[in-house]
């Protein structure tokens, strides 16, 4: 009758929170497996922290710390909504004449039970043993008690601003939950919970993504990759101090007042990572054309408005075809893990121009405690869907600038044509080193991306103007 | 069948092993999470004073609605406890409610093991005789405590 999976995983539980093998448990599957690169590299992530400057998870730790007695004050706010029968949050509650509250359906099952055991119309309050009488209409004679019910409306959204962290390790925050175990859990400790006695248990497992829970377990960098060129790191040159300090110049350049800032923003984290990118260096030879009259000598330029009397006056506009070839070379980078980046932030950090990157001999090799992020996009498709095109375009806006500057000031250009021909192409890995920080005001959660390697900064501002501008002269 | 856990169980196990109380422990079997091992130690000042006693505790399908089954696996010489271990506690019975838990009916048996209650007697002998001649039983309690719980 009882799954014998359940108890394992319990147990495995049980024995982490008594001081058990932990330590154990984390070193033996990366011995199995093929997977084990990213499980190893996310627990070195964790432990070696304090390295640099730029790896520094102190804030992290802050963070970490001051959310996890968010977490507790919510564990006990939670006590205090749960109903005593079921230990959890009341569902539908009813409150009793003696004024105890239940969930609607453990008092259904308390009545079914009593009525197989004495056959009565009344039934005891679990907590003080009053007794009590079914009402006439059953069950829903009992009031629901509304104000029960709004404040653990309110106190479930707030908790979602509260991040979870794993009921196994407790350090890392929630990826996946456990229908069976009915348990949350990181990404980690899932995998060795479910891997019982070199057999995976067969439970379904649900990816769970609290807030900002997973965001950064999403998809670390596989090391795997037999690419050609090893890819390039670009170095950070931002600290995170200093990159704390350029985003509070930011936020507080914009226009709320900065006691506001205080008291209702806080700052989740800060967290440093590579963002990787295919670069494309592309060589073209475009040919184009155009026929081109270099204006009148006379003065009276065609840019001139025409008025009634003179423009019956003929001017010779010599046109010449005119043809050019010329070679050019572009670049273009192309994000290829948008996952953590917004929408609307994407084509802004698309546009960041990627200067100074080393070449592969002289690539500095990357702070090994700094996140890289996979690559979800391959080469061929990061050219054929983003990098071809933009490229010519790119190109046909600078042979139609060309053709306009050989015009002169006051001359013109018809039949335009510009036939741009790829001739070579050269594409590399290259990681940026960014800084994510996320931000709650509010009660909302804003994202912000710091270009570590020229300070550039874009992100979400909360635009509520006018209730800001409010709370600024109240 | 029952497909999960009930969170109820999964808290109270939790809370168990984290914060036992003093003097019990209740530990889950490894097959079954249902299946509790529970130590009491006798009480100081009572006969059963230095004494390990075991017990099993079993939670069924319709727990909390009924009290768990809580049996003593070693020998022990009290009024409200039978040969076979079954324990006359009226939490257990007709005074069961689901707010009750596992900890406060362990507590409850070690409080027992403090106060015998011979007028509400289960094992009718041993009440007898703790109602005749208190001292004696008391001696002999402390006897079976010396010889059938010490530690194994
Ligand atoms: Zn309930
Ligand atoms: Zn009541
Ligand atoms: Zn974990
Ligand atoms: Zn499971």
């Amino acid at each position: 009758m009882i799954d014998c999976d359940i108890p394992f995983s319990i147990l495995m539980m049980l024995k982490n929170q008594s001081g058990g093998n932990h330590q154990h448990q984390h070193t033996t599957p990366q011995q199995h497996s093929s997977s084990s690169t990213t499980q190893s590299g996310t627990i070195t992530t964790f432990r070696n922290k304090r390295d640099s400057d730029i790896s520094d998870s102190s804030g992290d730790e802050d963070y970490r710390s001051s959310s996890k007695s968010l977490q507790q004050l919510f564990v006990g706010l939670t006590e205090d909504f749960s109903c005593s029968i079921c230990y959890e949050l009341f569902d539908k509650p009813i409150s009793l004449p003696c004024s105890h509250t239940f969930c609607k359906t453990c008092i259904e099952d308390l009545i079914s039970n009593s009525k197989l055991n004495n056959n009565s119309n009344t039934f005891l309050c679990p907590l003080c043993r009053i007794e009590t009488k079914i009402p006439e209409k059953g069950i829903d004679g009992f009031p629901l008690n509304g104000f029960f019910m709004s404040a653990i409306e309110k106190m479930k959204k707030a908790n979602n601003f509260c991040p979870r962290f794993c009921d196994q390790c407790t350090t890392k925050k929630v990826a996946r939950k456990c229908e069976q175990c009915n348990l949350f859990l990181c990404k980690g400790c899932c995998e060795l919970l479910h891997f019982v006695g070199g057999q995976k248990a067969q439970h379904q497992i649900l990816l769970v993504d609290s807030h900002i829970s997973s965001d950064f377990d999403l998809e670390t960098h596989n090391t795997k990759d037999s690419e050609l060129d090893p890819p390039v790191y670009i170095p950070f040159n931002v600290s995170r101090s200093q990159c704390s300090t350029i985003f509070k110049n930011w936020i507080s350049s914009l226009w709320f007042a900065p006691s506001d800032l205080k008291v209702n923003l806080s700052v989740r984290y800060i967290k440093p990572i590579y963002l990787p990118y295919w670069i494309f260096e592309v060589q073209t030879t475009t040919k184009y054309g155009a026929l081109i009259s270099v204006g009148s000598s006379s003065g009276s330029g065609l840019l001139t408005a025409p008025n009634i009397y003179n423009s019956h006056t003929k001017f010779d506009l010599i046109w010449n075809h005119k043809i050019n070839i010329f070679s050019d070379k572009y670049r273009s980078a192309i994000i290829s893990n948008n996952k953590l980046i917004d929408k609307d932030l994407l084509t802004q950090v698309q546009s960041w121009e990627l200067t100074n990157i080393p070449s592969v001999d002289q690539s500095v090799p990357p702070n090994p405690k700094i996140q890289a992020l996979a690559y979800l996009i391959d080469e061929s498709t990061a050219w054929k869907k983003y990098a071809e095109q933009k490229i010519r375009t790119k190109d046909r806006e600078v042979c139609e600038n060309r053709i306009k500057s050989s015009c002169g000031v006051s001359g013109m250009a018809k039949d335009i044509f510009v036939e741009t021909d790829i001739t070579r192409v050269a594409s590399q890995k290259v990681f940026l080193p960014v800084y994510f920080i996320k931000y709650i005001y509010d009660s909302k959660s804003y994202t912000v991306i710091v270009n570590a390697q020229n300070s550039k900064i874009i992100g979400h501002r909360p635009y509520a103007q006018g209730l800001s501008l409010f709370k600024m002269f109240k | 069948m029952m497909n999960s856990l009930p969170k109820r169980i999964i808290k109270e196990t939790q809370r168990l092993i984290s914060e036992p109380a003093p003097g019990i422990s209740a530990t889950p079997a490894t097959d079954n999470v249902r299946y509790f091992n529970v130590i009491i130690a006798g009480p100081v000042e009572s006969p059963f004073e230095g004494g390990i006693f075991h017990l099993e505790l079993f939670l069924t399908d319709d727990y909390p609605m009924s009290a768990p089954k809580v049996r003593f696996l070693t020998k022990i010489y009290h009024p409200n406890i039978d040969k076979l271990g079954r324990i006359c506690l009226d939490i257990l019975k007709e005074k069961w409610s689901p707010a009750l838990q596992i900890r406060t009916v362990l507590l409850s048996i070690q409080a027992l093991l403090s106060a015998p209650n011979p007028d509400d007697p289960l094992a009718n002998d041993v009440a007898e005789h703790w109602k005749t001649n208190e001292k004696e039983a008391i001696s002999k309690a402390k006897e079976w405590t010396k010889l059938y719980a010490n530690k194994e």
